[in-house]
C-alpha cells in the first residue's frame, strides 16, 4: 500500500479561543501568522498554530495506545516514556551508535503512532509521516485561499465573511485577591487585623501621594487582559499522512478521530476556552486525482475506525508495557 | 535526459535555517517516502536512485532559487507532560528537574521566510516524467514541515532552453555547491559545503565553489 491521504476539515470554535502567542504588559496577544492577501500584501491573521493541532493528535494516539494496552488505570510509565509519548522524546546521547533498524521496527510495532508522527529515541530523530497544517481563520483576508468546497459551504449556509478583526475579542479578567473581602478577612488568625492595617496603609499611601507606600502595600488582586478568537468563528484545518499499510491508515483516522471528539486548543482551557469541534469533513486521496473526493460525515469518524489500531496494540499488550518500561527517550 | 526547469509555489512561509533545497536530496527524500524506508541512520548507505544526470559524481541539478520578501518569528517549544506524569507516572517516580536535563522545557526563536511570488525554482537535467512522478510525493518544503510550513500549492516541470554551464552554472556563478576545478567557474566564494546528499553529513564538507 502507497498512499497520501489528506483530510481536510472545516472547524468552529464551540467556545472563546485564547491561544497566545506573547504577553505585553499585562495582555496577552492571540496567535496570528503572515498570510498573502490576493493584491499580493501581507495581513496578519489569527490562526491555531500546525504545533499545537499535532500535539493533540500525538495526545490522543497515546491515550489511544494506553488504552488499547491496558495502561490507563495502572500508572506505571516512567519520565522516558512520558517524553516519548506525550512530547516526542529527546536526544538522550546515551549510545554512541545509531537505533538498530530491529529496535526501529519494534517501537513502530507496538506503537504505530510513533511511526505516524515520529519522535526521538534513543540518540536518533525519527521522522513523522504526518504534516499538520496551521488551521487558518476563515474571513475575508483568506478566503481567496480556500478551497472550492469551502467556498461552497460557505455559500450554501450563508455564512458572511467578516474581516479577521471582528473575529478578535479583548476581554478582561480578575484574580481576586480574598483579603479584600471582609467575610474571608475573618477566617484569618488574628481576624484581619494585620491585612486591615495594610490596605489602610495602602489607601493612605494614595492619599497623600506616597507612591512606594501604596505600592508596597497593595491588595494583590490581578487584572490582566487577553485577545481570544470569538466563538463561532470557523477555521480550515488540513492534515495529510504518507501511509503504507492498513494497520496505519487505521491508526491515522484513529489518531484523528479521537482528537477531534473532544478537541480543546490554546490557553484557559479549564476556563471554558478552547473546545472546536469539526463541522465539515473531506477525506482525500492525495495520489488518486481522478477519483472524485470521498465525502466523510466528521460525527461519524469516530465510531466506524481503529478496529485495527485497538486490536493490533492489545494483543500486544504485554510487550508494549515492557517497551514502554525500557524505552530510552 | 533532457533540461527541465521545476517550479513550486507554496501556501505560506517557509522555514529554511540552512541552505537553499536541493533538488536531488528532495528527490531522495520522495523516494524514501515513497517506498517506506528506514531513516539513515537505520539502514545501509547505499544511495538512493533518482531520476537526474550526474557528472564527475554531482547531480545535474541547482538548489532552489528564491528571494526573499518578508521575514517572520515563531517559536519552537517543549514541555515536559507533567499532567500526565501526575496521572501515569510510575509511583517511582517522585522529581521531574524541568530546569535542566532531557526534561527541561525550552522556548526557542527561529525565522520563518515569505519567497516572492510564493515561488521556488530549480534548473536540471533529467527524465521529466520521472522528476514529476517523484515530486507528486512532495507535499511540504523547508525544515518544520510536520505543522504546515512551506506548503507546496502545485509543481510545474516543464522542459527548458538550457544555457551555458547549464544546470548548475549561470554567467559563471554556480547555482549549487561545484569543486573548485569545475569547468567554467568565474565568480565564486569558496565554503566549506557538502557536494551530494545528503547534505547534512557535515563530515563530508570540502571546500566548493558557491554564490
Amino acid at each position: 500500500m502507497h498512499e497520501q491521504i489528506r483530510f481536510d476539515f472545516i472547524i468552529e470554535a464551540m467556545t472563546p479561543i485564547a491561544h497566545a502567542s506573547e504577553s505585553i504588559g499585562n495582555t496577552s496577544l492571540c496567535m496570528r501568522e503572515k498570510r498573502r492577501l490576493p493584491d499580493g500584501s501581507f495581513a496578519h491573521i489569527p490562526i491555531i498554530t500546525g504545533d499545537t493541532l499535532r500535539h493533540g493528535l500525538r495526545e490522543a494516539a497515546a491515550y489511544a495506545t494506553l488504552d488499547a494496552a491496558g495502561m490507563l488505570d495502572s500508572p506505571s510509565l516512567g519520565e522516558a516514556a512520558l517524553r516519548l509519548l506525550f512530547a516526542g522524546g529527546m536526544i538522550t546521547g546515551s549510545e554512541s551508535g545509531g537505533v538498530k533498524l530491529d529496535d526501529y521496527r519494534r517501537m513502530v510495532a507496538l506503537c504505530p503512532h510513533l511511526g505516524l508522527l515520529g519522535g526521538c529515541a534513543q540518540n536518533r530523530a525519527i521522522p513523522g509521516k504526518v504534516q499538520v497544517d496551521a488551521a487558518d481563520l476563515i474571513c475575508k483576508e483568506t478566503a481567496h485561499r480556500m478551497p472550492e468546497w469551502v467556498t461552497e459551504y460557505l455559500r450554501e449556509n450563508g455564512v458572511a465573511l467578516q474581516s479577521c478583526r471582528g473575529h478578535v475579542e479583548e476581554v478582561q479578567r480578575v484574580r481576586m485577591d480574598p483579603t479584600l473581602d471582609p467575610g474571608k478577612r475573618k477566617l484569618l488568625t488574628d481576624g484581619g487585623a494585620d491585612v486591615e492595617r495594610r490596605l489602610l496603609s495602602s489607601e493612605h499611601g494614595k492619599e497623600v501621594g506616597d507612591a512606594v507606600l501604596a505600592q508596597d502595600s497593595k491588595s494583590s488582586m490581578l487584572p490582566r487582559r487577553h485577545e481570544t478568537v470569538i466563538a463561532g468563528s470557523l477555521f480550515f484545518w488540513s492534515v495529510c499522512a504518507t501511509l503504507h499499510s492498513e494497520l496505519e491508515l487505521d491508526t491515522f483516522r484513529t489518531m484523528v478521530g479521537a482528537f477531534l471528539r473532544d478537541a480543546r486548543v490554546g490557553g484557559k482551557r479549564a476556563t471554558g476556552h478552547g473546545r472546536i469541534r469539526p463541522v465539515v469533513a473531506k477525506q482525500i486521496t492525495v495520489q488518486r486525482p481522478k477519483e472524485a473526493p470521498e465525502n466523510l460525515d466528521a460525527g461519524a469518524l469516530v465510531p466506524k475506525i481503529g478496529s485495527l489500531f485497538y486490536a493490533h496494540v492489545n494483543e500486544r499488550k504485554a510487550e508494549v508495557e515492557a517497551f514502554l518500561r525500557g524505552v530510552d527517550s | 535526459m533532457t533540461p527541465i526547469v521545476v517550479r513550486a509555489t507554496v501556501a505560506n512561509a517557509v522555514a529554511l535555517p540552512g541552505h537553499a533545497v536541493a533538488l536531488d536530496a528532495l528527490l531522495m527524500a520522495a523516494v524514501a517516502t515513497r517506498d517506506d524506508l528506514p531513516p539513515l541512520g537505520f539502514r545501509d548507505k547505499q544511495e538512493i536512485a533518482i531520476p537526474l544526470a550526474k557528472d564527475r559524481e554531482i547531480y545535474l541539478a541547482s538548489l532552489g532559487l528564491f528571494e526573499r520578501e518578508a521575514y517572520e518569528r515563531r517559536f519552537l517549544t517543549k514541555r515536559f507532560p507533567i499532567a500526565e506524569a501526575q496521572a501515569f507516572g510510575d509511583p517511582k517516580l517522585k522529581r521531574v528537574n524541568m530546569s535542566a536535563g532531557l526534561c527541561k522545557n525550552y522556548r526557542i526563536p527561529t525565522e520563518t521566510i515569505h519567497l516572492r511570488d510564493d515561488t521556488m525554482t530549480w534548473f536540471a537535467i533529467g527524465d521529466l516524467d520521472g522528476v514529476r512522478d517523484l515530486l507528486s510525493w512532495v507535499h511540504y518544503l523547508g525544515k518544520k514541515r510536520s505543522v504546515g510550513l512551506g506548503r507546496v500549492q502545485q509543481w510545474v516541470v516543464e522542459e527548458c532552453e538550457p544555457w551555458d554551464g547549464f544546470p548548475v552554472l549561470r554567467n559563471g556563478r554556480p547555482l549549487r555547491p561545484l569543486p573548485l576545478d569545475w569547468p567554467g567557474l568565474k565568480e565564486y566564494r569558496i565554503e566549506h559545503r557538502v557536494l551530494s546528499p545528503p547534505y547534512w553529513e557535515r563530515w563530508r564538507e570540502a571546500e566548493c565553489a558557491v554564490t
